[in-house]
């Protein structure tokens, strides 16, 4: 397919000038091909660069938007299954599903473990008093 | 009271900002508008899915391509389902002509923050392809084959008997025409 943008028909300057955006209809790739993807990668650059500069192809660009946007309007509305959110926010928020000891890392929750084990043993063993866990076995007479 | 467009504009600002609560509420204003037409357009729920998924994380990446185009918001999370869900379609298959239509359940959760806001309503158009529906019904199935099929040149060639290499010029009369130019 040919690029029209780059190679101009003749009889282009016969056309009337209906002032920025509204080029000759027949040579230049329609928003709306655009916004269909109808249009090949040379065109879609070329178009994009006359977006950039144009700001009457912009508005019609946005009213074409609006047309094709709402030839879905007839679809009833639906929530997609319940369980969809949830992924979502679990593929983009990975950190928020860690528990809290793979939050703060893996190190600093080892270590606090260990403080937490030797506190119990020194409270222990400050208490002698306490019976032990385990009676001695009875010894035969 | 906040228009719907202005709330979803709001959101989109707020999404600038990395606010996650905004990505929450946009969600459930808008998936119930966008989840049928992901699925009309890619046959099946896991399809839909995955290709609504791919929009809220391109929306969560940023907004400059639809600020650079000038959409409204919706108007362009609906472009952006309608590309998600043509490219998860499944190989060879032509599901949604098959595809029943969906029961409605408009809505059911609601934004705590954008309580006085409904479900996103969809773009009302200016009514220039419903003119077509009536005036130039071949074209205007030609348009819809590409909107929701993505049918290409070749084929709707074959399903309207004329070469490929006409079909775009002649797409293109069609919407000038429509825009008040070009020859009737």
């Amino acid at each position: 397919m040919t690029d029209p943008l780059k190679t101009p028909s003749p009889g282009t300057e016969a056309s009337p000038d209906l002032g920025p955006g509204f080029g000759p209809e027949t040579d230049a790739p329609h928003p709306a091909e655009y916004l269909l993807g109808l249009l090949g990668p040379s065109e879609v650059r070329a178009f994009e660069a006359r977006l950039a500069t144009d700001p009457a192809l912009r508005a019609r660009l946005a009213l074409w938007a609006e047309d094709l946007a709402a030839l879905g309007g007839d679809l009833p509305a639906q929530d997609p299954p319940p369980d969809h959110w949830p992924a979502l926010k679990r593929a983009l928020f990975p950190e928020d599903s860690l528990g809290w000891w793979r939050r703060i890392g893996l190190v600093p929750a080892l270590i606090a473990a260990v403080l937490a084990a030797l506190l119990v043993l020194a409270v222990s063993g400050r208490n002698p008093s306490e019976p032990a866990a385990i009676p001695p076995p009875d010894l035969p007479e | 009271m906040m228009t719907a467009e202005a709330g979803l504009e709001a959101l989109f600002a707020r999404m600038d900002r990395g606010d996650r609560s905004a990505l929450a509420a946009l969600h459930a204003l808008t998936a119930p508008r966008l989840f049928p037409l992901a699925l009309r357009i890619a046959g099946d729920s896991p399809a839909a899915e995955a290709a609504l998924g791919r929009v809220y994380h391109a929306i969560w990446r940023g907004s400059a391509e639809q600020k650079a185009l000038g959409l409204a918001p919706l108007t362009w999370l609906i472009l952006l389902t309608r590309r998600e869900a043509l490219a998860a379609r499944p190989p060879g298959g032509t599901p949604a002509e098959a595809a029943p239509a969906a029961p409605a359940a408009p809505g059911r959760r609601a934004a705590p923050e954008l309580s006085d806001l409904g479900p996103a309503e969809p773009p009302a158009g200016s009514g220039r392809l419903a003119r077509l529906d009536q005036d130039d019904p071949e074209r205007a199935e030609a348009l819809r084959r590409i909107w929701f099929d993505g049918a290409g040149p070749d084929d709707l060639a074959a399903r309207l008997g004329r070469p490929a290499e006409t079909i775009r010029p002649w797409l293109r009369a069609g919407l000038a025409r429509l825009e008040g130019r070009g020859a009737p």
